[in-house]
């Protein structure tokens, strides 16, 4: 065989193609009685329904559990993203759960580059060796 | 037996009953159940599953896809119970991949050689690369909860439709604990199983719709824009020889490497340039830290030039406006 | 008259920017390749003059772009210049307020088009010439940053948080019309 293929896995690039929200599910953690809880009673009391309505691709699960109220968000990736909402209001607990949405389910990293890029590069790397011969710097 | 497990399965309080009764049951009960009359999960039923329609939204699949299908489609052979399964999806879908991503390929590298086409085309819908789509690109789980957890914490019976549901290969080994049955041929791995949903959503989408536009549309989004470097899944054993025979076909004069620069030839750590020409077209051209190591690379580059040829009409014999392009003579057989 | 001397100036600019630069593996053609100057700003609407409009409507030819098969795009977000290729992902030093996640953004303010052998510079391209589309992947932040600030001979140390935002883009379409 003169040619022998070497196998290999396409990467996925999320977006390319088909968008898919990297967010599928938020737990709700609720205690009945709790007072750290109270902004989030009020929330699934009065504002669940209509989130839930306009985030159709999450799915949200409310877990009755004593102690302070939790969030989680779950990701495609198979991390978990928690955050404790003692004390918050109504507002605040849906700030966090739009940060769970956006978010990618990636841990928080340091961005170096401006353009992150599995492309090679289309104009090519300099070689000192395709300069003109004139003018090419000479040792 | 069979006849106490139908008459309770009427009521449907009953049914997480059914489901330790099964786990009990031999193999042999457990097929004939299978093969019997196959119940096909209403919309009313799929829609109190909140995972599965997360996924049907998540996937944007149309509202012509019924939420039933799609649980018919997470549905293996060897589920256990009573659903239909994904068996006839399967196949349909199969059969679309495996037309979609050919023609994609053919049309695209018309010059691409046999072997690596056929491995570009199974790194696109092999049961591995369908196994990340349906995992790490859907998102979609495993039915993984045993039946006893499911009671205890109370689960509709519902909620477990929108996840995968298949008999894996017993992999808990305990200690002091042996298998007498032997391995049930139904068993799968979690892969293919991925790949059989996966294959099965795609067969859904077409029954569903009808429309053969919205399926390869849904191929192209999913499944074949993700990112293959074909270029660097050739691995040639003469390349030098491979490109003098390929000119000799097609009528080029004979390829002559010719040294283009150099640099520190005296030193440890030389490199030249080498370009290869057929008269005075340049076919390919690379570096190498030795003559022959850079007339290699660039006769490696002339004929990867050649096979990784891209028609500028872009269209495939799917398309309507389609309009043939080149028809290869194949590979150079040295 | 002052206006038309601006206007005349600038059909010149324009002309002199759309020159494709040749090849960079071509030496012979080195030195003869124009550089458009880019930083010179002039005003962008329209005028009402006949003899400008028909000029402005006027299109480049890109066919040299068109066969070429990868491009790369210098897109500029609020005058912020970044080099893409389709299905890069592009960080945004700030929260797209505006934007949900999903969302697909149309970029207008392009200042460069290229491949490997062709370049295209204008000042701002004609958005008619391209598509350029990107798509909000994630809106995150860097990791907590804690930071400890001290005076001299002075026993005080003050901890500063940051924990700046990051908007996420994925460029999607990058083609020539």
């Amino acid at each position: 065989m003169p040619i022998k293929p070497i196998p290999l896995l396409p990467k996925f690039q999320n977006g390319l193609g088909s968008f898919i929200l990297q967010c599928k599910k938020i737990t709700l953690q609720v205690d009945k009685a709790g007072g750290s809880s109270e902004g989030l009673r009020q929330f699934l009391k009065l504002r669940l329904n209509n989130y839930a309505i306009s985030n159709p691709k999450i799915e949200f699960r409310i877990v009755e559990k004593h102690g302070h109220p939790i969030i989680k968000g779950h990701y495609i990736n198979g991390r978990e993203k928690a955050i404790c909402i003692r004390n918050l209001n109504v507002d605040n607990v849906e700030n966090k759960l739009n940060l769970l949405k956006e978010s990618s389910g990636e841990q928080l990293r340091k961005r170096t580059n401006k353009v992150e890029s599995i492309n090679q590069s289309i104009r090519g790397i300099w070689s000192p060796l395709h300069v003109d011969p004139s003018i090419r710097h000479k040792i | 037996m069979q006849s106490i497990i139908k008459s309770s399965s009427s009521s449907s309080s009953s049914v997480t009953f059914i489901r330790i009764r099964q786990f009990s049951t031999s193999s042999t009960l457990f097929n004939n159940l299978s093969n019997s009359n196959k119940t096909i999960v209403s919309e009313e039923d799929a829609s109190k599953s909140a995972p599965l329609v997360a996924l049907h939204k998540r996937l944007n699949l149309p509202n012509d896809y019924k939420l039933g299908t799609l649980t018919r489609a997470l549905t293996c052979r060897s589920s256990r119970g009573n659903l239909a399964n994904n068996y006839g999806l399967n196949i349909l879908g199969k059969n679309f991949l495996s037309y979609y991503v050919n023609e994609y390929l053919l049309s695209k590298y018309p010059r691409l050689p046999l072997p690596v086409l056929n491995t570009a085309v199974s790194s696109y819908i092999s049961t591995e690369s369908l196994h990340n789509v349906g995992k790490y690109s859907w998102g979609i789980e495993i039915d993984e909860t045993p039946i006893l957890n499911k009671i205890l914490n109370e689960e509709p019976k519902e909620y477990s439709l929108g996840k995968l549901r298949f008999l894996p290969i017993n992999q808990i080994e305990e200690t002091g604990i042996t298998k007498l049955t032997s391995k049930s041929k139904d068993e799968i791995n979690s892969s293919s199983a991925y790949a059989l949903g996966v294959r099965s959503i795609i067969g859904g989408l077409y029954i569903s719709t009808q429309s053969e536009d919205l399926t390869k549309k849904f191929i192209y989004d999913h499944i074949i824009s993700r990112k293959l470097d074909l270029s660097k899944m050739f691995e040639f054993e003469q390349p030098t020889r491979e490109l003098s025979r390929l000119c000799k076909r097609e009528g080029l004069t004979k390829p002559i490497a010719k040294l283009l620069v150099e640099n520190g030839r005296l030193s440890d750590k030389p490199i030249y340039v080498v370009g290869v020409f057929s008269g005075e077209e340049k076919l390919g051209e690379s570096y190498g830290s030795s003559l022959n190591e850079a007339k290699i690379r660039a006769s490696v580059n002339a004929l990867k030039n050649w096979y990784l040829y891209k028609p500028l009409n872009n269209s495939v014999p799917s398309d309507k406006d389609y309009k043939p392009s080149i028809i290869d003579h194949g590979i150079v057989i040295v | 008259m002052h206006f038309f001397i601006r206007s005349l100036a600038r059909i010149q600019l324009r002309n002199t920017s759309r020159v494709f630069t040749s090849p960079i593996t071509n030496y012979s053609l080195l030195a003869n390749r124009t550089f458009s100057i880019s930083s010179t700003k002039y005003n962008q609407t329209i005028t009402n003059t006949t003899q400008d409009s028909k000029i402005l409507k006027q299109l480049p030819d890109l066919t040299p772009l068109k066969l070429e098969d990868d491009l790369y795009a210098v897109i500029k977000v609020h005058s912020n210049p970044f080099l893409v290729t389709e299905g890069d992902k592009v960080i945004l030093p700030y929260n797209l307020k505006h934007a949900q996640v999903g969302d697909v953004l149309n970029f207008n303010d392009v200042a460069v088009i290229g491949s490997r052998n062709y370049t295209f510079t204008d000042d701002s391209i004609d958005p008619s010439l391209y598509t350029i589309k990107a798509v909000v992947l994630e809106k995150t932040k860097l990791p907590m940053r804690i930071r400890e600030i001290t005076k001299r001979r002075q026993r005080k140390v003050r901890h500063a948080i940051s924990k700046p935002h990051r908007t996420i883009l994925r460029i999607t379409e990058l083609k020539l019309k």
